[in-house]
């Protein structure tokens, strides 16, 4: 075992006995669990040279060195093109990293080698205070506690670039086993350019998950960084009202060639939210709820739960209507009545009909009380007609009640 | 089941069941704009389109001018002061020619911010590496320290000559900066702040009360007049560092980020710290005419503190020149007693890469608001021992910011001219003139302050007495 900061005083000899100062070690991060180092990079007549792990014929620690067959086989390194790896002391040394088990972030103050005669695999992070001593002292200090150590395999690390991925930067790409919600919390903390690289990172739906869960604020500065491409992408696999809190909040100019973007589905939901100002009920309710038509049998209702259960905003509330059509609102019905009701009886037999609607232009805030303390899924929202035209969910509700800088802001988990 | 199909039969038609008696319209219809939308007129109001008319300039104000003004803290009320009692209109000048150099160092850090979402120790870690950033918090911890007992020491000074014991308001001041601060969001203490800063108008009109020579006030800020003498040029060293300090750039550039500004839509921020900064200077040049209007005429020249230049000013100027530059006191410890913890806070949390930040709650930010107490409590339980000699303090936490502050400059330089960082939002070549420019002028103050410093120690001086 080795510390970077030891190994960074190494120098690299060849066979003539020719040296060079060690400067960095390059490794590529999806390879492994613990990735093996893949390339050195040492300075030798003012410029920075780089060979191949291939070309390492021994390390001898006692005597600080790394053995190679030709240091001049090295190749310049280009500022401007980069490297394909990932190095040790130029990207990930200082940086900020996600330790995915305690879901905490912390910076890596030096790094822990396996080292062997003929590999060297990155093992652990370590950040704490002897560490710094380590490094300060310049290696004078050799202590250090092994609770301050972060096992590399649950290490996520960010360059605070949006663009590196796409440009072929290594990563770990470890941070998307994380829950959505939990991704967020992260997210919300960290610099808003380290935020949009995470989310380039996972999956584009779990992206769209971890993008509604996070504040409002974070959501416009991160969908900022991603192309035109990207952030339609996401905005389409958001929730309908998430995506119209978030498009709302963004240059017009820019909401609007978002929108013409958007699949026509997902965007008639968003322009019909819009129409609400933000501090109405109209303003946070969703409007992809199930309604179904008050003379389907129960059978034929649960059928059409299953393909709904597949939306974005599937809640635990079933809305019963005039018909499929005529969206007069009749009753509701929750999910376990439709599961304790006999398959052939209608659901006007089955359903509540005594319903407590919400109108869209009522105060979000008042009405958030009323939800909450009416302790119930959601509450309808219909127009002057008595039609249904959205639900104000429990975590809509939640929402508006709790202060501003709340976690509970983004709660998204009845739907 | 069957008592639910006779709920059906007895059910009124929904309409007449009626909604839930709730208030018809939200507080307010926000402004709406008119998409056309396969043929229909549709009007959206769920829009958050930016305010009209003077709202439109005030939501600017934020960081920047909090920054800026918490600069004008205790000390620096008796620098300024003290440069008025003893010099007269002379040194007006230097605030003028600061005021660019002030602006230029504000706006980069906004930019940074901006353009990187870090906070300034955030990239001193990744940028400078573990040893110029433990160097760089070792400082602002002691410093930051040392400012914050001055700054709850002001409040106790301002609050006895306003009648108030401080035993008394030195708590009331801490609990209230804390529970602002622990329970309150971002935008709320930026508010609460920048209510603060209005407080600073009570120096122009204590300025106005004390019957300037306007003919002089004007020569004195357009004519730069240098007299080598050890107390002018100690006093220019003073001024220069209490305008440009380090905790003054952590504070905007880490503000500025937990406010949300981002590099896209980057311009609002950079006239807020245009505003500041010139918000700023006007009001310590106010300072600096009120003493000299008053004290400096009639020959009372010696000024070691704020609350001596309140005392002072109260039989020349009147009562009630005294009183507003009481409540400015107060005022201003009160902003810079907030303002400094949570620079200290930032800038340690960044270090780390320790969650930071107003807006978290208690359970996601123990560290940051745990640093955040530390502070306060430290401030106020020193700043309440009896006869605590603040004045060799300052005079310590003067030398260490000196020290620190050039370095500062230079991470700030170098950071805003690296294209992989800023992007578009790098210096243009006439920032740099002007902030390379302020890094010699200030580096060359710190040097003489330091050098007179050992100097003296030495019985040597360097200038004329």
């Amino acid at each position: 075992m080795a510390m970077l900061s030891e190994l960074l005083k190494f120098n690299v000899v060849d066979a003539d006995g020719r040296r060079a100062r060690l400067r960095d070690l390059e490794v590529a991060l999806l390879d492994d669990e613990y990735p093996r180092v893949t390339g050195i990079h040492f300075s030798s007549n003012g410029s920075t040279l780089r060979l191949d792990w291939e070309a390492v014929t021994g390390v001898n620690s006692s005597a600080r060195e790394i053995r190679v067959s030709d240091v001049k086989a090295g190749r310049k390194v280009s500022e401007k093109k980069g490297v394909a790896g990932v190095l040790l002391k130029g990207d990930v040394l200082d940086a900020l990293i996600i330790d995915l088990l305690s879901r905490r972030t912390t910076r890596a103050t030096d790094l822990r080698l396996d080292v062997s005669d003929d590999s060297m695999e990155l093992k652990a992070v370590d950040t704490g205070l002897g560490a710094m001593l380590r490094r300060i002292t310049r290696g004078a200090f050799r202590g250090g506690k092994n609770r301050d150590m972060f096992d590399w395999k649950y290490v996520e690390f960010l360059r605070g670039d949006p663009q590196a991925v796409d440009s072929g930067a290594g990563y770990h790409m470890r941070i998307g086993r994380l829950p959505a919600g939990e991704i967020a919390q992260i997210a919300d903390y960290i610099p808003y350019l380290h935020a949009a690289e995470l989310l380039t990172l996972i999956a584009d739906e779990k992206a769209a998950l971890v993008l509604q869960a996070m504040s409002i604020e974070r959501q416009v500065q991160v969908i900022e960084e991603f192309d035109e491409e990207q952030a339609v992408a996401l905005l389409t696999m958001m929730s309908p009202d998430r995506a119209t809190d978030l498009i709302g909040r963004l240059h017009v100019p820019t909401m609007k060639k978002y929108l013409a973007l958007i699949p026509m589905k997902q965007r008639e939901r968003i322009i019909d939210l819009l129409r609400y100002p933000e501090d109405s009920v109209g303003g946070v309710m969703i409007n992809n709820t199930l309604c179904i038509g008050d003379g389907t049998t129960v059978k034929s209702a649960r059928q059409q739960v299953r393909s709904h259960s597949k939306e974005r905003d599937f809640i635990g509330v079933i809305f019963v209507t005039e018909s499929a059509n005529n969206k007069t609102l009749r009753g509701t019905l929750t999910l376990r009545a439709l599961m304790d009701a006999e398959d052939d009886e209608k659901l006007s037999e089955v359903m509540d009909p005594y319903v407590v609607t919400l109108n869209p232009q009522d105060n979000s805030v008042d009405a958030a009380y009323r939800v909450m303390t009416g302790q119930i899924g959601a509450m309808a929202v219909t127009d002057p007609d008595g039609k249904l035209i959205g639900a104000m969910t429990i975590e809509s509700a939640i929402s508006q009640v709790v202060s501003p800088g709340s976690a509970l802001n983004a709660v998204k988990v009845f739907s | 089941m069957k008592s639910r199909k006779e709920g059906v039969e007895g059910l009124e038609p929904i309409e007449n069941i009626g909604s839930a008696g709730l208030s018809q319209s939200p507080s307010a219809v926000p402004a709406a704009i008119c998409i056309n939308y396969r043929g229909r007129r549709i009007k959206l109001h769920g829009l958050r389109l930016p305010p009209k008319g003077i709202w439109k300039w005030l939501i600017i104000l934020g960081p920047g001018l909090i920054a800026t003004s918490a600069g004008n803290d205790a000390g620096g009320i008796a620098t300024y002061s003290s440069a008025g009692a003893k010099f007269g209109y002379d040194m007006i000048w230097v605030m003028v020619v600061l005021t660019l150099s002030f602006a230029i160092v504000q706006e980069m850090c906004t930019r940074l911010g901006a353009a990187t979402g870090r906070g300034l120790l955030d990239l001193i870690r990744e940028k400078f590496g573990i040893a110029w950033t433990l160097f760089a918090i070792a400082i602002i911890v002691v410093a930051n320290g040392g400012v914050t007992v001055s700054e709850f020491v002001g409040i106790g000074a301002a609050s006895e000559l306003l009648g108030v014991s401080r035993y008394i308001s030195v708590p009331i001041a801490a609990v209230g900066l804390w529970y602002l601060v622990i329970f309150g969001s971002y935008a709320r203490v930026e508010k609460v702040f920048l209510l603060m800063t209005l407080v600073f108008f009570a120096y122009p009109i204590a300025a106005i009360l004390g019957n300037p020579d306007w003919g002089a006030v004007a020569r004195g800020a357009v004519v730069p007049s240098v007299r080598f003498e050890s107390e002018y040029i100690f006093l220019l060293v003073g001024v220069l560092g209490t305008t440009i300090t380090p905790y003054i750039q952590i504070f905007q550039q880490s503000s500025t980020v937990e406010r949300g500004a981002a590099r896209k839509h980057y311009g609002p921020e950079r006239l807020d710290a245009y505003f500041g900064s010139i918000f700023s200077n006007i009001m310590s040049v106010s300072m600096m005419i009120a003493t000299a209007a008053t004290l400096y005429v009639i020959g009372q020249h010696d000024i070691q503190s704020a609350a001596d230049a309140a005392k002072a000013l109260e039989p020349v100027a009147g009562v009630w020149a005294g009183t507003l530059f009481a409540i400015g006191l107060l005022g201003a410890s009160l902003l810079a007693g907030g303002v400094l913890p949570l620079a200290t806070s930032y800038a340690i949390s960044e270090a780390f890469g320790i969650p930071k930040g107003v807006n978290l709650d208690y359970r996601r930010g123990k560290v940051f608001f745990g640093l955040f107490t530390a502070f306060i409590v430290f401030g106020a339980v020193v700043a309440l021992i009896p006869n605590i000699p603040i004045f060799p303090l300052l005079v310590g936490i003067q030398v260490l910011n000196g020290v620190l502050l050039p370095i500062i400059l230079v991470f700030i330089l170098l950071l805003i001219n690296n294209e992989k960082l800023t992007g578009e939002l790098k210096n243009t070549k006439t920032y740099n003139v002007l902030g390379w420019g302020t890094f010699a002028i200030i580096t060359l103050a710190v040097v003489v302050m330091l050098g007179g410093q050992i100097l003296e120690t030495f019985g040597i001086d360097l200038f004329a007495k």
